[in-house]
């Protein structure tokens, strides 16, 4: 009882981690709208970082509202919540409004909101509700469909609606069943699946199908004596086979247009006359501003690239562009390395929790956000296709500033119950 | 496998995917940002800042006289973006009506529904360019601006503004082919193609960078350019001639019914030309300045070049007027080939220079020259290189056609006697004036010219002199002789030009009726009828040509077509106004003249005197002051603007110097038109209202 830590209500390295990351996306979206004038209309609510202020002052709010909640309210709300944004989600094919091709938007006049960001926060909580309950072992063939079906529902909703990124997203969740016992296989086949879904695409498939057939005839010979692995490993061979022929066919028929079209800017390959000049410049103009920057930037203020409208969507999916540009390689690597810690620091919590729910919970943030932030900043570096994700905490977006707030604050507040019945 | 070790171990797989990928985005950001960092940077910059061209301001052409012939004035080209992220349906949708109607007002090609159909489908289309006025000047640009639509701001509005400039010829026709144009589409001409590098000025340029909203605003840490302004040209030409001259010309080839006409008038000592005039058919039978053909027409010149011939007589002393030669009734074979004069020169046999030239005896000079030249020919063709005969005249214009005299060698037998009566040579109008001007100028030939003067804002720049072209030619004598005989044109009773006699001035002068050559195709039945000649006689001010080509009637001929129009001119020219006219040495002169007042700062009033050697009472302190003359041409200068609060006059300043004088005065200025304030719409003297608005009619 003698440690002072334990008397901290919430977690302060999240906290601060948190509050940085708010305050230079701020930071950030003034970078790409000033312009060198300070004027009366600086604080004009026209500007999008006035009204980011503006969310993360509602944010604020939002995050005293949840922490002075009862832990019990929350685990109660769980199954509504997932069940509201369900509806919202697809109601979206009713109501929405397209933007860039996406069907993702519902205009409530004053606000435009985007389900698929509070859905992965639901998500999490009824995840997390379901693997709380005392009977729950995650082993009977019930117990894993049913897990599958709450992240598969607003996985295949977002898929529909055309949104790539909140679709990998869910995906995510995987790594939370693997947490709670899924078996690694599934991961491995997910980054197989991926390799081979890339490699066909540069190299022609029956140079992959020739690899492949040497290294599991290899794995096959080795294992033989295991006739569980055999078998696991030939349907895999079989299957990878087929998958390979069919990788084109999916790519040219399955995806859309303008989704082929981020890709092979990414893979090098010849672009259509209006990728060149959409999604190709995009990437082009983000990556002028980062490379600019330089090892210590340009310094704040002083970018001309992200401040002069060059890179497209600077303040929503391309504000890292803007980081880089104005703070330099230093300035990557420290906010990276606030997400690391950010990151580390939930999964450590995760694992300090008592409760299934608590940590099924933290967990899912953790793969939630890890996503949002390698492939925001892999699109913007040229690592991975442009999808239209934003970056935790610095995109301008209420729906995403407040979604992730609640995540957030949600996680502190299951934390810091744990603390209190610790003290 | 134990729990524990069993999450452990998914915690590392987890962990390990994590820095797999964690690497390669730092890998690859550390890449961008410091091994290609380079070649990021050049591409920023160079997308980034870009050099603009301001253009310099044309300078102005003026005449002799202070009249602007050619100037430049400002219009603006209105388009409109429907692209304009700020132009929101709903500003769109409110201001859509009654901008249509506003353009109906100003415009009324189409109704109203029409134009509002027109916009509304390009605002449907996002129409990024849509025209909306493609000539309109400041006051109309003014008035737009304050339309629905564009009143809503810049990006609101969508409008955009490109100034060009239009060059302006407030004098019309008036020596058109000489001040020239300056077009597009089409070749340069005159002055303004000669003079190009001096009127144009120099560009300057601006670094400007790109920011929000596609709008590029100069960068403050390079500095660029500033643009240099063209030179003000001042011309020889003297509007007050050239309206005698071109409106004389303008009735005698109307009344002819020619193909063109033309008449270049010329000081005689200075060799500037005062006036010149071209005037064409075109299509639709009116007569235009379409061709310069003083310079651009090359054809033999007939009867006109004979004195070329008497001079190089008299010059080498084979001759004087006194001596004569046996015509044989007009008629003289020459290797074989029969010389005959037309009309009734047969009653002749004997013939002093004086007469033949009178009559126009082809015989007589034929004679002459092959008697004299035919065993030296190089002697003649020297005679004619040293009458300037065989160069161009080198006038501030391009195109001027080289005159074609064969090289010795190449004359065949009968080349002597045919030149000598203007056949086997080809000139320009201006060349034929060029020679005649120096038999004029007592043998002094001085080179045409029509820039006097180049200055930059009131500043001389370059002044023309004619001393550094003016060489003799022939002895004084032989000059003389010449005039003698050419008075003889008029005052002989035979003479071809004896109907244009005065008794008030005398007029010396040649005619010639030459056909008209089509280049190869030979010769044309038409007529090129010409008078070229010097008044008065003698004490020679002026020399002129009249050129007609293909005049219709009766009688064609140099002396019943031309030489009126000659003396028409002659005699306008004379009687208008001779004092301001004469006026050779203007440093003297011109302080005599009654000036306009000019009111501008003190400095440029000093200027102004020192020019023009005036002494007035003239403080050192005053900021501005107004310099006039009444009508007894008593000049006086005094302070402007002594009393506070007060409109000041500025009619006369320079543009710059209204502003600055005016907007002190805490006075909103709105201005048109370029060069001087000709007009305010605020009375000087009224009481100053400030933020009130002026505007200044600049002329």
């Amino acid at each position: 009882m003698s440690n002072k830590r334990a008397y901290d209500p919430i977690d302060s390295t999240v906290l601060v981690c948190y509050i940085f990351l708010v305050v230079l996306g701020i930071m950030s979206i003034l970078a790409t709208e000033y312009n060198g004038k300070f004027s009366s209309e600086f604080f004009s609510l026209s500007h999008s970082y006035m009204r980011q202020t503006l969310f993360a002052g509602v944010s604020a709010i939002m995050f005293f509202t949840i922490i002075g909640f009862d832990r019990r309210i929350l685990q109660f709300i769980s199954y509504p919540m997932y069940a509201l944004l369900m509806i919202l989600l697809m109601s979206v094919f009713v109501l929405g409004e397209r933007t860039k091709g996406d069907q993702n938007w519902i205009n409530l006049g004053f606000f435009k909101l985007q389900p698929s960001e509070f859905a992965k926060f639901a998500t999490a909580m009824a995840l997390a509700k379901y693997f709380d309950s005392p009977s729950m072992r995650f082993v009977t063939r019930k117990e894993h469909l049913t897990a599958y079906a709450i992240i598969g529902f607003p996985l295949l909703m977002v898929a529909a609606q055309g949104d790539a990124g909140s679709c990998l997203v869910f995906a995510a969740f995987i790594f939370v069943l693997n947490r709670e016992g899924l078996s690694d296989l599934f991961i491995y086949i997910g980054l197989f699946v991926v390799a081979i879904s890339v490699l066909s695409l540069i190299i022609n498939p029956y140079i992959i199908i020739a690899i492949t057939l040497v290294l599991f005839s290899i794995l096959i010979y080795w294992n033989w004596m295991n006739k569980q692995l055999v078998k696991i490993l030939s349907v895999i061979l079989i299957g990878t086979c087929f998958y390979t022929f069919s990788v084109s066919y999916l790519f040219n028929n399955v995806l859309e247009k303008h989704q082929r079209d981020r890709i092979n800017v990414i893979l090098g390959k010849e672009l259509t006359k209006e990728a060149k000049r959409g999604i190709a410049y995009n990437l082009n103009q983000s990556k002028i501003a980062i490379g600019s920057g330089g090892f210590l930037g340009k310094g704040y203020l002083q970018g001309t690239q992200t401040r002069y409208n060059y890179v497209p969507e600077t303040s929503t999916d391309f504000i890292f562009s803007a980081v880089g540009e104005e703070w330099g390689f230093l300035g990557s690597v420290v906010l990276i390395s606030v997400y690391v810690i950010m990151l580390l620091r939930l999964l450590l919590l995760a694992e300090l929790q008592r409760s299934a729910y608590g940590r099924v919970y933290i967990y899912s943030v953790v793969a939630i956000i890890f996503m949002h932030v390698f492939i925001n900043i892999g699109m913007t570096i040229g690592l991975l296709p442009v999808i239209g994700i934003p970056l935790p905490f610095l995109s301008y977006g209420g729906s995403s500033l407040i979604s992730f707030t609640f995540m957030i604050a949600t996680a502190l507040k299951l934390d810091s119950e744990r603390r209190m019945t610790m003290r | 496998m134990n729990i524990k070790s069993n999450i452990l171990l998914r915690i590392y797989l987890i962990g390990a995917i994590c820095t797999l990928f964690g690497i390669a985005v730092l890998g690859k950001i550390y890449i961008i940002q410091t091994e290609d960092n380079g070649k990021w940077k050049t591409l920023a910059d160079s997308s980034n800042i870009k050099k603009f061209d301001i253009n310099a301001e044309r300078g102005n052409i003026y005449s002799a006289d202070d009249k602007l012939l050619a100037t430049s004035v400002p219009y603006f080209v209105l388009h409109v973006d429907f692209r304009s992220q700020a132009m929101t349906q709903e500003i769109f949708q409110r201001n859509v009506d009654s901008l249509a109607y506003y353009m109906w007002k100003q415009f009324g090609k189409l109704s109203v529904k029409e134009y509002r159909q027109k916009l509304v489908k390009a605002r449907n289309k996002r129409h990024q360019y849509f025209p909306l006025c493609d000539k309109a000047d400041y006051v109309l640009l003014k008035q737009i601006k304050q339309w629905p639509l564009f009143r809503e701001g810049k990006y609101k509005g969508g409008l955009i503004v490109e100034m060009h400039q239009e060059r302006k010829n407030p004098y019309g026709y008036l020596a058109q082919r000489t001040i020239g144009l300056i077009r597009n589409n089409a070749q340069d001409i005159g002055l303004e193609e000669a003079m190009d590098s001096l009127l144009k000025g120099v560009e300057g340029s601006i670094f400007k960078q790109k920011i929000a909203g596609g709008e590029w605003i100069p960068v403050k840490s390079s500095k660029g350019t500033e643009p240099k302004n063209g030179y003000d040209i001042i011309s020889t030409i003297d509007l007050g001639l050239q309206d005698i001259t071109e409106s004389t010309l303008l009735q005698a080839v109307t009344d002819y019914q020619a193909d063109f006409g033309c008449a270049i008038l010329m000081e005689v000592k200075t060799g500037a030309i005062k006036a010149i005039a071209n005037l064409g058919k075109n299509a639709t039978a009116a007569y235009t300045e379409n061709f310069n053909y003083a310079i651009g027409l090359s054809n033999e010149p007939g009867s006109v070049f004979k004195v070329a011939g008497y001079l190089s007589l008299f010059d080498d002393g084979y001759i004087t007027p006194k001596d004569s030669i046996n015509t044989n009734g007009a008629r003289a074979t020459f290797a074989g080939r029969i010389l005959t004069d037309d009309g009734h020169n047969s009653q002749y046999n004997f013939l002093t220079p004086g007469k033949a030239l009178a009559i126009s005896s082809n015989v007589a000079i034929a004679k002459w020259m092959a008697k004299y030249y035919s065993d030296n020919k190089q002697k003649l063709y020297n005679k004619y290189v040293q009458f300037g005969l065989t160069s161009k005249t080198n006038v501030d214009l391009k195109g001027e056609r080289k005159p074609f005299i064969n090289k010795p060698e190449n004359w065949s037998a009968m080349s002597i006697p045919w030149m000598a009566h203007g056949y086997e040579v080809k000139f320009t109008p201006l060349q034929i004036l060029t020679f005649y001007n120096a038999i004029a100028n007592k043998g002094i030939r001085v080179k045409p010219y029509l820039v006097q003067r180049i200055e930059d804002n009131g500043t001389i720049i370059r002044e023309y002199s004619t001393k550094n072209t003016a060489h003799k030619i022939c002895s004084e004598q032989a000059a003389d002789m010449a005039k003698e005989i050419l008075l003889r044109v008029i005052e002989d009773e035979n003479g071809t030009a004896r109907k244009i006699k005065s008794p008030y001035y005398r007029i010396a002068g040649k005619t010639g009726t030459a056909k008209m050559s089509e280049g190869s195709a030979g010769y044309t039945n038409k007529n090129l009828s010409t008078f070229v000649g010097f008044f008065p006689a003698d004490n020679p001010l002026y020399s002129c040509i009249v050129v007609i080509g293909g005049p219709q009637g009766l009688f064609t001929t140099g002396g019943v077509v031309s030489a009126p129009i000659f003396r028409t001119m002659a005699d306008k020219i004379i009687t208008s106004n001779i004092q301001s006219n004469i006026a050779i040495n203007k440093d003297t002169l011109i302080p005599n003249k009654p000036i306009p007042y000019i009111s501008s700062t003190a400095n440029n009033v000093q200027a102004l005197m020192q020019r023009f050697k005036l002494k007035f009472d003239f403080k050192e302190d005053w900021e501005y002051a107004l310099l006039k003359s009444d009508s007894t041409n008593k000049k006086t200068i005094s302070k402007i603007n002594e009393q506070a609060n007060v409109v000041p006059n500025v009619r006369g300043m320079l543009l710059d110097d209204a502003v600055s004088l005016l907007e002190n005065e805490g006075l909103k200025v709105i201005f048109s038109g370029k060069g001087k304030v000709a007009t305010q719409s605020i009375t000087p003297g009224s009481q100053i209202i400030k933020g009130n608005s002026i505007q200044l009619y600049l002329n």
